[in-house]
């Protein structure tokens, strides 16, 4: 009899697990085609082209097992019990919790060949895979979250400061005298709100921000965004959930770059402030945290006040300028960090009716965004560029548009990214023209 | 292909068990099974087929030769031959850029290394393929008549690109005529789900994790950082090793074969000797039968007398032996003077404990015996990670605390806290804790026992869930600034 039931369980053995992999089998085949995952808010892979096999690589295979695995049965549901079983893999609570999380940027394909060669030059050694890690600090590889925030754990070093600095000096060099640039580099909040007992986990970012600030030429104007942001700590500055700084924030830089620009900045109390709720930003993406989940963050911006219009392009010959946002905002829209310009676009330009010959080119990363509008009350025209994806050539743009100040901005942790710096110093001498 | 991939789990797989158990023919079902090993062996770099193809072709053709020759000399040269072609591919595919790269540094010149990736697995089949035509030499087994078998011997691919070493002289009658029942289906089934488990659930795991402590500068990493580092590459090395050994024994078993078990609990020995009983273990034994033995044989007969400089003869040939197995050990591993420094250190103390260590070392109850080897282990896994020397010299200065470095940090503490279930889990599962249980309850295996059984289909269920969601999980990718 036990025999039998022995039988039984071995039969039961090959006819559960049997059903299991005929199900999923099944249930690939025949689930409703979708082309966006809501969960990661991003298109899912698509079938690759079969132009695309080779027999002498793997791109193609890599390609299906892409496509299967976003479209892979249940998948949702699997991604929650993935999170648990990493989540239950020791105590997250009383010590915090540290993740590691690979790079969301990689550098592009035509610029690795070029990058590796200065790379080398400048005696660097890292990873030209990802655009966020060199042997010299690492940027986003390590999260930490304590007390339901989330920080960033900043992996700078002098010698990365000093290679930024130079990029920037080398900017400079290429605008020449008669455009103003100015350089402001943002603090982020492990600076000001990680607990002592955890400091040694994070370096110190004010040392890696007076480190470029005095490997800067004279010629180009530093702003001290720090002291500005350091005095107001116990405001909302910067978010909870996501890596950036919020509108608060990135007003009191904005209140530090006044002065050197010269201009009375509006106050807070003379705007109107929006706030939007339940905002689970980058970070907790990231990690789907449960701590984080419990703390949603709130977005909130200013009306920018003055009659201004936006565009944007994506660097087309010749420039297009779509109409755009200052503020991407509408009725039923979600929180998101998206709401400060609507998206990293490779280039925008702001026109005012602010007569005044100030026009302005603010090279930046996606902190520039939240940053940015502030400066339309002041400006008769503000460009953006961003840094990553912009394609025009530099100076020809600066020429075009009559250009006669540059802001660099962006957080010290991109400044403290190889790439930025590559990218800066090359954008004068690379990129094409606006026009045919 | 993995097998710890979604596409080769729930499309390859189903579809091969399928149409392999659709017909009893064995004929039809070797077809379906060379078939499926050529779809996984090329599903990565297809051109890689043909050195495989290549392979199979000769040295079916050498052990025809060598079994139907009358005269030794013709044996000879087909063995000859097989060698020169199977360590000609090593040579030409594996080791090309270590020879040029080498000869460049010797005599200063300037030879190209060329570019081309290795075929996968050639390490693996090469071996096989050189156990056949030895064991055919040696007359332990017949050479193999039919061209599809031995093709489907050697693409067989759940040990095709990560082992065992399977010899053909271990599933010859299996190759021709398989009998499967549902014991075997089932057992295959469990050995799978938990090889699965170790690969996905410990070994890139620990890999993540020890990646933060080895790569980073090391001349600033503390004193524990080292040793969590080591540790964790310790045991992602065994479960990604371990669990693919599994999961190939496993899928072999579904089809009804049996291959021998190759990891025994390696980390419970005592002494490196017992390690290298327990650890891959068709490789030590490939290792031991066709280089270890012949080479003492050979050895024996040049020393003539009976004691040189203090030491017995039958000692002298022991290190010689053990040097020369070690190195192509270590060599074996990887294209690097790492992977022979770590071969040539095992042989160190194998010949230590062959001369006088094993006495002290194999007492009953002799606790120091695991410290010792777990520290000559740990120490010799960094000898295996660091593929540079100065990184390796470094790490080690790190490791003792000799790089001034502190003894510990807030980053290796919170991991460890972050990780300790896990961690006490995959120690757990070094050790021979269900064999264990099984003798307690004096039950032989799982199958024998309702109660077991039953614990171990809610195990398999759990193991795939988990390691499916996993690899999902690894596929994770939020866009972080979406605009919808």
């Amino acid at each position: 009899m036990s025999i039998v039931k022995n039988r039984f369980l071995l039969y039961m053995n090959v006819i559960l697990i049997a059903l299991i992999l005929i199900s999923v089998f099944i249930f690939s085949f025949i689930r409703p085609e979708e082309t966006v995952s809501s969960s990661e808010k991003r298109k899912l892979a698509e079938i690759p082209d079969i132009s695309s096999f080779s027999l002498f690589n793997s791109d193609y295979e890599k390609a299906i097992e892409k496509f299967y695995e976003d479209h892979f049965p249940f998948r949702d549901e699997l991604l929650k019990i993935s999170g648990f079983s990493s989540s239950i893999k020791g105590n997250s609570v009383s010590e915090g919790k540290l993740y590691q999380v690979g790079s969301t940027e990689k550098i592009p394909e035509k610029e690795k060949a070029d990058f590796s060669e200065w790379a080398e030059k400048e005696k660097i050694s890292f990873d030209t895979t990802h655009i966020s890690y060199d042997d010299y600090g690492q940027m986003v590889n390590n999260l930490f979250i304590y007390n339901k925030r989330a920080y960033q754990l900043f992996g700078g070093s002098d010698a990365v400061a000093e290679i930024f600095a130079n990029s920037v000096n080398e900017l400079k060099k290429a605008l020449g005298d008669s455009i103003t640039l100015y350089n402001l580099t943002i603090p982020s909040p492990a600076e000001f709100y990680l607990p002592e007992k955890y400091k040694s986990l994070s370096n110190n970012e004010k040392h890696n921000l007076d480190i470029i600030k005095n490997n800067l030429d004279v010629s180009i104007i530093n702003v001290d965004a720090y002291s500005e942001i350091s005095a107001h700590t116990d405001e909302y500055l910067y978010f909870a959930t996501d890596h950036h700084w919020t509108v608060q924030g990135a007003y009191y830089a904005y209140r530090a770059f006044s002065k050197c620009a010269g201009f009375l900045p509006l106050s807070s109390e003379s705007m109107t402030m929006v706030t939007k709720k339940n905002y689970f930003g980058s970070l907790y993406l990231l990690t789907l945290d449960a701590s984080l989940a419990s703390n949603p963050d709130s977005v909130c911006y200013y009306k920018i006040p003055g009659k201004y219009s936006v565009y944007w392009d994506s660097c087309s010959i010749p420039p297009r300028w779509y109409p755009g946002m200052l503020i991407y905002d509408y009725p039923g829209c979600w929180a998101t960090y998206g709401v400060f310009l609507g998206a990293d676009y490779a280039a925008m330009k702001i026109e005012t009716n602010n007569y005044n010959n100030r026009r302005i080119l603010v090279l930046k990363e996606s902190f520039g965004n939240a940053f940015v509008p502030f400066l339309v009350p002041h400006y008769e025209k503000v460009f953006v560029a961003d840094i990553r994806y912009f394609q025009y050539n530099l100076m020809k743009f600066i020429k075009e548009y009559k250009i006669n100040e540059v802001l660099v901005v962006m957080s010290d942790i991109s400044a403290n990214n190889t790439y930025f710096g590559y990218k800066l110093r090359n954008m004068p001498y690379t990129g094409y023209a606006l026009h045919y | 292909m993995v097998f710890s991939s979604l596409i080769f789990l729930f499309i390859f797989t189903p579809v091969n068990i399928l149409l392999y158990f659709i017909f009893k023919n064995k004929i039809y079902r070797n077809v379906v099974l060379i078939l499926f090993s050529m779809i996984f062996y090329a599903w990565g770099e297809p051109i890689w087929i043909c050195i495989l193809l290549f392979t199979a072709t000769a040295d079916y053709f050498h052990g025809r030769m060598i079994q139907k020759s009358k005269r030794m000399a013709w044996a000879r040269l087909a063995v000859f031959s097989s060698l020169v072609i199977n360590i000609g591919l090593l040579v030409l595919f594996k080791y090309n850029a270590f020879l040029i790269e080498n000869i460049n540094y010797i005599f200063h010149t300037g030879f190209k290394i060329p570019s081309y990736t290795f075929p996968i697995g050639i390490s693996f089949y090469t071996f096989r393929s050189l156990s056949y035509i030895i064991d055919v030499y040696r007359k332990e087994v017949r050479a193999e008549k039919k061209y599809h078998n031995y093709l489907m011997y050697l693409s067989l691919y759940p040990c095709l690109v990560a082992g065992p070493i399977v010899r053909y002289s271990e599933i010859s009658e299996e190759i021709n005529s398989r009998k499967i029942s549902v014991r075997d289906i089932s057992e295959g089934i469990s050995k799978f789900c938990i090889g699965l488990f170790k690969k996905v659930f410990f070994a890139n795991v620990a890999g993540e994790l020890a990646e933060k402590f080895l790569n980073g500068d090391l001349s600033q990493t503390s004193v524990a950082a080292c040793w969590l580092g080591i540790i964790l590459f310790a045991l992602q090395i065994y479960f990604d090793f371990s669990g693919y050994s599994d999961m190939a024994i496993g899928m072999g078993r579904i089809f009804g074969f049996h291959f021998n078990e190759n990891f025994s609990f390696p980390y419970i020995s005592r002494s490196v000797t017992e390690f290298w009983r327990r650890w891959h273990i068709s490789l030590s034994s490939w290792l031991r039968d066709y280089i270890f033995i012949p080479f003492s044989l050979f050895t024996a007969h040049i020393f003539t007398r009976r004691k040189y400089l203090f030491l017995q003869t039958k000692h002298w040939v022991n290190i010689f032996s053990l040097i020369i197995t070690f190195f192509i050990c270590g060599f074996w591993h990887g294209p690097s003077w790492n992977f022979i420094i770590w071969g040539l250190y095992f042989a160190f103390f194998m010949i230590l404990e062959s001369l006088f260590l094993s006495k002290f070392l194999n007492l009953r109850y002799n606790f120091f015996s695991h410290l010792y080897f777990i520290f000559v282990i740990l120490i010799g896994w960094a000898v295996f990670y660091f593929t540079d020397i100065s990184k390796l010299t470094t790490f080690l200065y790190a490791l003792f605390g000799s790089a001034g470095n502190q003894l510990t940090d807030m980053h290796t503490r919170i991991t460890v806290i972050n990780n300790m279930y896990w961690l006490i889990l995959a120690l757990i599962f070094c050790l021979p804790v269900k064999q264990s249980i099984l003798k307690l309850f004096r039950v032989k295996t799982v199958s024998d026992s309702q109660v077991f059984l039953f614990v171990e289909i809610f195990a398999n269920i759990s193991f795939l869930v988990i390691s499916t969601s996993l690899l999902i999980g690894k596929s994770y990718m939020p866009f972080l600034y979406f605009q919808f």
